[in-house]
């Protein structure tokens, strides 16, 4: 006759079936793998409203968008597009603009997004691209001819040796019907949200009306008091 | 069993003593949030402990920043007040060097950039920390700049992201969206879990 197991001993016997597992996984950790893996974590702005897109950036405008131009990979994760657009109507900018606009003027726009060579490279790839400007983000843009363009100027980036007229675009929406409009290709939560036209030009125009805080002339350079070490720990130093 | 890898019986009873301790144990380690995320869990290699976590500047390039040095330097002090290992700054390219510090034209905003090659939890090289040479408003006033240091520096320690909402016990730093936490809660060094976090990765060897 079988007897009916104690508790205790099949507490003891799936004990022992856990380690014998356990201990295999171990070991096809330790001997087998070896491979490596690349990741990159990004700090960036992740943009919620219109407000927060307006303070970052120098002029929004309506623009004829002449496509999407080819992408360039920096070879560690990202990569820029550039495009050509013609000025339809500038909603704002700021007075100290480094290249200031008007309507009919031909720009060129680049956009900052996670390099598409890199999805079987970075470990982490999908998470980044989730929350930010991806290929298939601008694809959604291609085809629309007029676009919302949050741009900041960068005059000191180089395009096939062309420094003239160069924007970054931080945010693209396309219009809708009813003076609205869609985010398209933006990073963060603000992105695929539809807002009225009236809400970009009123948090735009005022925004636009002082210069741009991050081109203000700092003085001296900004001092961050460290917080103190404590007694047993010796102070960062060159020990080189 | 993969091939090559020839285990004997002694070996193959200690690793199982060893999980079956591990088992009892997990059970009542305290929780930290930020470590319990961890992705990769990617950190320095411990064999460093003994000379600190070398900060290595590249201070040759063109868009190099003294001001932004010292945001990294001020970031490092703050986690080297809180705990073991500290950061040491070492001459870029140094054999002491763990962590690379350098700029780059990331885009308008974008803060900081860390791209890191892990194997068998550690770095199998430097990992790059990149400062954003065209940040605007939203990354670029001093205290933020700080903040995206701390959380890059904190990485290096092997902390993943923390997803505690607040400002409260739970949260810190190491928040996905470090800038967005700094502009809420102010923090100027690493908050208690970010230091707990560290501290537990730090202790867990290698």
């Amino acid at each position: 006759m079988i007897r009916p197991m104690s508790s205790t001993r099949r507490r003891t016997r799936a004990m022992v079936v856990f380690a014998v597992l356990g201990s295999m996984l171990l070991l096809l950790g330790s001997c087998g793998n070896s491979d490596e893996t690349v990741g990159l974590d990004l700090a960036r702005a992740s943009f919620r409203t219109t407000g927060q897109l307006a303070r970052s950036s120098d002029a929004v405008v309506i623009a004829d968008l002449k496509g999407i131009g080819p992408t360039e990979g920096d070879g560690a994760g990202l990569a820029m597009t550039s495009s050509q657009a013609v000025i339809v109507e500038v909603i704002s900018q700021r007075p100290d603009n480094p290249i200031f606009l008007s309507e009919g003027d031909r720009i060129s726009v680049a956009v900052v997004l996670i390099d598409p060579k890199f999805a079987d490279k970075l470990v982490n790839y999908d998470e980044l691209a989730a929350d930010f400007i991806g290929v298939r983000d601008l694809a959604k843009v291609q085809g629309n001819t007029e676009v919302v363009l949050y741009l900041v100027a960068r005059p000191e980036v180089q395009v096939q040796n062309n420094r003239i007229g160069l924007f970054e675009a931080i945010a693209i929406a396309t219009t809708e019907e009813g003076e609205q409009i869609t985010f398209d290709a933006v990073p963060g939560p603000i992105d695929d949200t539809t807002v009225d036209v009236s809400t970009v030009v009123d948090t735009a125009t005022t925004a636009h009306d002082e210069p741009a805080p991050w081109r203000e002339d700092e003085g001296e350079p900004v001092e961050i008091e460290p917080i103190p070490a404590s007694g047993s720990r010796p102070p960062l130093a060159e020990d080189e | 069993m993969v091939a090559g890898c020839v285990v004997d019986r002694t070996t193959r009873r200690l690793l199982v003593a060893a999980l079956v301790l591990l088992s009892v144990t997990a059970a009542y380690l305290p929780v930290s949030d930020a470590w319990t995320s961890i992705g990769t869990g990617c950190r320095y290699d411990p064999k460093n402990d003994d000379d600190g976590l070398g900060l290595g500047f590249n201070t040759g390039g063109s868009l190099y920043d003294a001001d932004e040095r010292l945001k990294v330097e001020h970031a490092a002090s703050s986690w080297n007040a809180a705990m073991v290992p500290n950061f040491t700054v070492v001459t870029w390219g140094s054999s002491k060097q763990d962590l690379k510090v350098t700029w780059a034209n990331l885009g308008a905003s974008i803060g900081g950039r860390l791209s890191y090659t892990c194997g068998s939890n550690h770095w199998t090289q430097d990992p790059t920390f990149s400062f954003g040479a065209n940040a605007t408003y939203y990354v670029a006033s001093a205290g933020r700049r700080k903040a995206i240091a701390i959380h890059e520096l904190g990485h290096s320690y092997g902390l993943h992201h923390n997803s505690t909402a607040g400002c409260g016990a739970g949260a810190g730093l190491m928040a996905s969206n470090a800038v967005g936490k700094y502009d809420l809660c102010l923090w100027s060094g690493p908050t208690a879990d970010d230091v707990t976090g560290a501290t537990t990765r730090h202790n867990a060897g290698s």
